[in-house]
């Protein structure tokens, strides 16, 4: 564990470690995006749910029209999702809607998409995989299938796909979209870096999918601060806000545990950081 | 009740869920979501579900008023209550659900009606079972709550 470190604040120095996955989460349920969201925490990925499909295509900066919440300014790909699970029926747009449209985009058609849904439909099954699903998971979602899915990240990773964070990237610090990826994980990536690479933005980094309550937060985060939406309605809830992007999600934190230590992966609260 | 026995009596407490079928192994699920950094985890989720499903309720409740009753809308709001029941773990009222759901196929109005009654009543049953599990949890201290294991 770190001795000394520059970081002002006590704990949690980020994980040096491989980057952290970040996952886009759909689903119209706030229940099974709670779920989900911890599921995916505690796998250690980094989560933003988002409640349609819709906001989904926002997120990435897919979507046709100029939206509401100004979302994207940088390139799409700063935001650097490397999955997205989705539900299958929701309103407005269905998860294979979402799907066909992910896959049809030059910027996205890598990431792996997987999608959620109570029934067990071989029709179903057959249509999603044929459309570029990685898998279909039947609801309720444990965390052996999320285990399960977590691999088709790593496999891609492997195959170093282009748009895609992985630890040879990192080493150099040459991939530009890690800077905008608040997830200081990834900027330490490498496991041989040292602790005192100073992560400026999230010390606390990485799988918390809840986010930002100000006593976890450093100062300099004014998108924390941003008045939570509504949970119930529609809002992006994401792990980490990158920060250079007004997205207008909302930093929630209302219904997780407020405890003010998101912690890296529930493995390691205190910034326990190996070596 | 003496401090040291709490923990046992949450132990037994959590045991009458699963055997009395209140919940099922989805529960556990989220007890291994559970961790130093989220100890009230399945509390939260809990508290959410019946949060958020009341307002699903409310339009069930309306919708079964009518005359003659929609099964299509009555099956689709089931089918989405459902669906939190089932990920929340809540067997029996999960099960109502189905049941719920055949009489709409069938369309049955008179097994809905009897169907929703008792839904509601295994839904009520189960809020106070797992409200006095929390409660008790609780007090117990974070450590007797089941946790997933480091």
């Amino acid at each position: 564990m770190a001795t000394t470190s520059p970081v002002p604040w006590p704990r949690r120095l980020p994980e040096p470690q491989i980057h952290q996955a970040h996952v886009l989460a759909v689903d119209d349920s706030l229940v099974d995006r709670k779920v989900i969201e911890a599921l995916l925490r505690v796998s250690s990925c980094k989560v933003t749910t988002v409640d349609s499909g819709r906001r989904a295509l926002q997120f990435l900066g897919l979507d046709d029209e100029r939206n509401e919440g100004g979302v994207m300014t940088g390139s799409s790909s700063s935001l650097k999702v490397d999955m997205i699970v989705t539900d299958y029926s929701m309103p407005g747009m269905t998860g294979y809607e979402l799907l066909k449209r992910i896959k049809g985009s030059s910027e996205f058609r890598e990431v792996p998409v997987v999608i959620m849904s109570s029934e067990n439909i071989n029709t179903r099954i057959d249509r999603c995989l044929e459309e570029g699903a990685e898998d279909y998971l039947v609801k309720p979602v444990k965390l052996a299938d999320v285990r399960r899915i977590k691999d088709y990240m790593m496999m891609m990773r492997e195959d170093g796909n282009e748009g895609r964070i992985n630890k040879r990237k990192l080493r150099d610090g040459t991939d530009p979209s890690t800077s905008l990826n608040s997830s200081s994980a990834s900027l330490i990536g490498s496991p041989c870096s040292d602790q005192q690479v100073l992560v400026s933005e999230q010390p606390q980094s990485s799988s918390s999918s809840s986010t930002l309550s100000p006593e976890s937060q450093p100062p300099a985060h004014p998108e924390s601060s941003d008045s939570p939406l509504d949970n119930h309605s529609t809002s992006l809830q994401t792990s980490q806000p990158p920060p250079q992007q007004s997205v207008s999600h909302s930093c929630l934190n209302k219904l997780e545990s407020s405890d003010p230590n998101q912690s890296t992966t529930g493995d390691q609260i205190d910034g326990s950081v190996g070596s | 009740m003496e401090r040291n026995q709490l923990p046992r009596e949450v132990a037994l407490m959590r045991q009458s869920l699963f055997d009395q079928g209140y919940v099922d192994e989805q529960f556990v699920q989220l007890e291994e979501l559970q961790d130093e950094t989220n100890p009230n985890f399945v509390e939260e989720v809990a508290t959410l579900f019946y949060k958020d499903s009341a307002r699903l309720l409310a339009n069930i409740d309306q919708a079964m008023d009518r005359t003659p009753l929609d099964f299509t809308k009555l099956e689709n709001y089931m089918q989405q209550f459902k669906g939190s029941c089932s990920s929340i773990g809540a067997k029996k009222v999960k099960h109502e659900c189905t049941q719920f759901r055949e009489y709409c196929r069938a369309g049955s109005t008179d097994g809905c009606m009897r169907t929703f009654q008792q839904m509601k009543r295994e839904y009520s049953a189960l809020r106070k079972k797992l409200e006095t599990y929390f409660q008790l949890a609780r007090q117990a201290g974070p450590s007797n709550t089941a946790t997933r294991p480091r």
